[in-house]
């Protein structure tokens, strides 16, 4: 038995001694867990990047804690470098990672079953088996879902026609499987959505991505980014980077240019903008508004924005008292909604409710992103932030963009970093490089 | 807090008049945000807003200051009678306080505007409404903004675009019922308070009215200030009673003036 | 929590000047260090230990892992993102983590509790 177990148990005693009035009085918190030999049973739902960092850092800070993570998949695909994959850049199957490392190593029960009900009275998750499993805290780390019909025609059948791709799976290889049998000479349209959606850089590496495999492949196509916005992130090394390594291949047309789309034809491969254009794509690629994932919804947790609001210290609910919510489905910003945040956020909130089953305060968080996007072989941009909390909001203390200015060797080695990072990630998330 | 904001504000501001009254005072942080604001108390000469009747929509959290959509719309009947006259917009937070002032006539239909605003950081946004009787109606919001470490800067305006305008209405009205008129104008709207390269100050060079005429009756029309979003986007409402056309012309400071018209058809 | 990990602790709270008392309650709740460090393990691999083109922090001297950080922070050592992220942190802070990689071992075999 280790020093850390003994002295843990010893404040639970010193605790239980003085009751639990002092400590409701104290922060209005909830009661530490009601330990039998446990610290305290968490359950985690949702097995990304935040969800399954989480896991694996509640085990690693505390041993002791039960902890079971709720993940339908028996292999979670990432988004992050599925763009890659669509530009011929990796393979599909190395972006699938597995959860032995958490069962084995670490300890965590792994359920793989759908999450559907949420009582935060009783404190319990149903699965979709009808199982019910109880817990002391609950994490929600459940991605995104998309607002189906909140554009105009992208409903679910749409999204057969005309993919999003936004969750990496079988829409990814739809897509793929569309760019593939496109003739040379072709377009792709991508639709980009307003601000706050999943992974901001992204549309714009999709379509340098695309590039590179029509270069290659159809070099006589053309890509249109029709964006709801005016400004997007990296924007100038994106334009740069675009015009650089494909010429006139990408047109991008932002919100005042008339490019937020209004409506989608999924059967016509046709798409209307705000001032009634029509635009007709050989490939058509939507990128649709967004919300938190639907067990939050279940949980009562989002606000009107559709996104979940939390304590900006450990990412506790401020709606329901006892859940945790991590990753794209927060309102977090300015950290953006990305695998690396939600990988940091696991990190800061494992020990936020390890501090909490124990019934003291956390340490002050620390959060860092990067995002490294891949413009095409050997060219890659990134962002970087280091996040902390300021005057009771997130704030961002440190970061940037790529120099704008940078030479071809840095380029090269930022894109040898993405591939680095993304191997680095994955294992630290899942123990799957 | 106030000092960070200052120093902020007195960066973009160079030479404007702050017109905020300092918060510092107790008294002040307890009041509406439409009472701390001397160019609000203007607008309301003396008289208090009655409750309610007045919704403004903004994000909570804006990941980009630079065009923040805003929606404000006053419940009334849009009479002759009983109409709204004119909605103010006001930050609370920027150099200046003004962003539009939006004067309306029964003929709109109904008393709701869309458009972007320019927010410096975080901070209230005031809307006042006045109706012909008389009344007022003000509504403050709180919006916070944070310019995402992912949201860096782009190019500048392109200029090939300068004053290309969009007009958008319902394909066909309802006689005397109202229908929503998308327009757009692609325009930098220089504030005035930046500097170039050179680091000298680009002089102010914005959009300043847009106004919309029902077969050559005024519906609408707008006057805008440096709060609002370059490219000024404007939404608001017409209702026609007979079929004809509707022209919008929209006027720079810098001289410059544009028109386009589309049709409006009713059964 | 094993004794280096323990060991750790209480070097990180006495150069973060975290009082005793502070980590008397809170035994076995991780600290700022930990979270810090964990941030690193996002490129670096768990506990800085992922050898790839982002070079691996485990086992690294303290001394030499501080001064490569503190030339970041300036601008020095021909960063990409280091530079960038380094000014997110306190000298102290990047001391801590610092110290924090020299004492985990370079592979797991040389940590199991890890």
């Amino acid at each position: 038995m280790t020093r850390g177990r003994i002295n843990r148990r010893q404040a639970l005693k010193l605790m239980g001694a003085m009751g639990a009035g002092p400590f409701l009085a104290a922060g209005g918190r909830i009661p530490p867990a009601a330990a039998g030999g446990s610290a305290g049973r968490v359950v985690v739902v949702g097995g990304g990047f935040g969800g399954a960092t989480l896991a694996k850092y509640l085990k690693r800070f505390d041993p002791a804690v039960e902890v079971t993570l709720v993940e339908p998949s028996r292999r979670h695909f990432t988004c992050p470098f599925s763009n890659l994959y669509l530009g011929g850049l990796y393979e599909f199957d190395a972006l699938g990672h597995g959860y032995e490392e958490l069962v084995r190593r670490y300890g965590v029960q792994v359920i793989h079953s759908m999450a559907d009900d949420v009582d935060a009275d009783a404190r319990t998750v149903r699965l979709a088996g009808g199982e019910t499993l109880s817990w002391d805290r609950l994490v929600l780390s459940p991605g995104i879902d998309i607002r189906w019909g909140e554009l105009e025609g992208y409903t679910r059948a749409a999204a057969e026609k005309a993919p999003h791709a936004w969750q990496a799976g079988p829409q990814t290889h739809l897509l793929k499987k569309q760019l593939e049998a496109m003739e040379d000479g072709g377009t792709f349209i991508l639709v980009a959505p307003e601000n706050p959606f999943r992974c901001p850089p992204g549309p714009y590496e999709r379509v340098a991505m695309v590039a590179n495999y029509f270069k290659s492949h159809k070099p006589r196509s053309k890509i249109l980014l029709l964006d709801a916005k005016d400004n997007f992130s990296k924007q100038g090394l994106f334009l740069d980077g675009w015009r650089h390594n494909y010429g006139e291949m990408i047109e991008w047309v932002g919100r005042s240019h008339d490019g937020g789309v209004v409506r989608v034809d999924a059967d016509r491969l046709e798409v209307e903008t705000e001032f009634g254009t029509l635009h007709q794509a050989s490939v058509l690629n939507v990128v649709p508004p967004q919300r938190a994932g639907f067990i939050a919804q279940r949980a009562g947790v989002t606000d009107a924005s559709g996104w979940v609001p939390v304590e900006p210290r450990t990412f506790a609910s401020r709606k329901v008292p006892g859940v945790y919510v991590i990753g794209d489905a927060t309102e977090a910003a300015p950290m953006p909604k990305s695998g690396f945040c939600a990988n940091a956020q696991g990190k800061v909130t494992a020990a936020a409710i390890v501090a909490d089953l124990a019934g003291v305060d956390g340490p002050d968080p620390s959060w860092a992103n990067t995002c490294y996007s891949t413009v095409a072989p050997g060219y890659g941009i990134s962002v970087a932030g280091v996040y902390g909390v300021r005057e009771g909001h997130i704030a961002e203390l440190a970061g940037g963009v790529s120099p704008a200015d940078a030479d071809a060797a840095f380029r090269r080695r930022e894109a040898e970093y993405a591939v680095a990072w993304y191997r680095a990630i994955t294992q630290d998330t899942w123990g799957t490089a | 807090m106030m000092s960070r904001r200052m120093v902020k504000s007195a960066m973009w501001l160079v030479g404007g008049v702050l017109l905020l009254i300092s918060p510092l005072s107790p008294a002040w942080a307890a009041a509406p945000p439409w009472e701390r604001v001397e160019a609000v108390r203007a607008v309301l000469g003396g008289e208090t807003p009655v409750p309610g009747g007045i919704r403004l929509d903004l994000p909570l959290v804006s990941q980009d200051g630079s065009a923040v959509p805003l929606t404000v719309e006053v419940e009334s009947p849009m009479t002759v009678d009983d109409h709204v006259e004119a909605i103010h917009l006001f930050s609370t937070g920027n150099p200046t306080p003004e962003i539009a002032v939006i004067r309306l006539t029964p003929e709109a239909g109904r008393a709701r505007v869309t458009m972007r605003v320019r927010l410096n950081e975080s901070q209230s946004v005031v809307a006042v409404a006045r109706t012909n009787t008389g009344r007022f109606h003000a509504v403050a919001r709180d919006v916070r903004v944070t310019v995402s470490g992912c949201l860096a800067r782009g190019n500048d305006f392109d200029d090939a675009s300068f004053m290309l305008a969009r007009v958008r209405a319902p394909d066909r009205f309802s006689p005397g019922q109202p229908g929503e008129v998308l327009t757009l104008i692609n325009h930098p709207m220089e504030t005035g308070l930046r500097q170039n390269g050179d680091g000298n100050l680009i002089p102010q060079r914005i959009i300043h009215r847009v106004v919309a005429e029902v077969n050559g009756s005024a519906v609408m029309e707008a006057e805008l200030h440096r709060s609002v979003a370059a490219n000024p986007y404007l939404r608001f409402f017409v209702a026609p009673t007979a079929g004809g056309t509707l022209a919008v012309r929209w006027d720079e400071d810098g001289g410059e003036s544009t028109v386009q018209e589309v049709p409006l058809r009713l059964p | 929590m094993d004794k280096s990990q323990w060991f750790r602790v209480w070097i990180a709270a006495g150069l973060l000047g975290i009082g005793g008392s502070a980590v008397a309650d809170a035994p076995s709740a991780p600290d700022r260090v930990d979270v810090i460090a964990a941030t690193c393990g996002n490129c670096h691999g768990t506990d800085g230990r992922f050898v790839s083109a982002i070079p691996p922090l485990a086992g690294r001297p303290a001394d030499d892992l501080y001064a490569r950080l503190r030339a970041f922070k300036r601008g020095e050592n021909d960063p990409t993102v280091m530079d960038r992220l380094a000014g997110g942190y306190s000298d102290d802070e990047l001391k801590a983590v610092a110290r924090y990689f020299s004492r985990v071992a370079e592979s797991p075999s040389g940590d199991k509790e890890r």
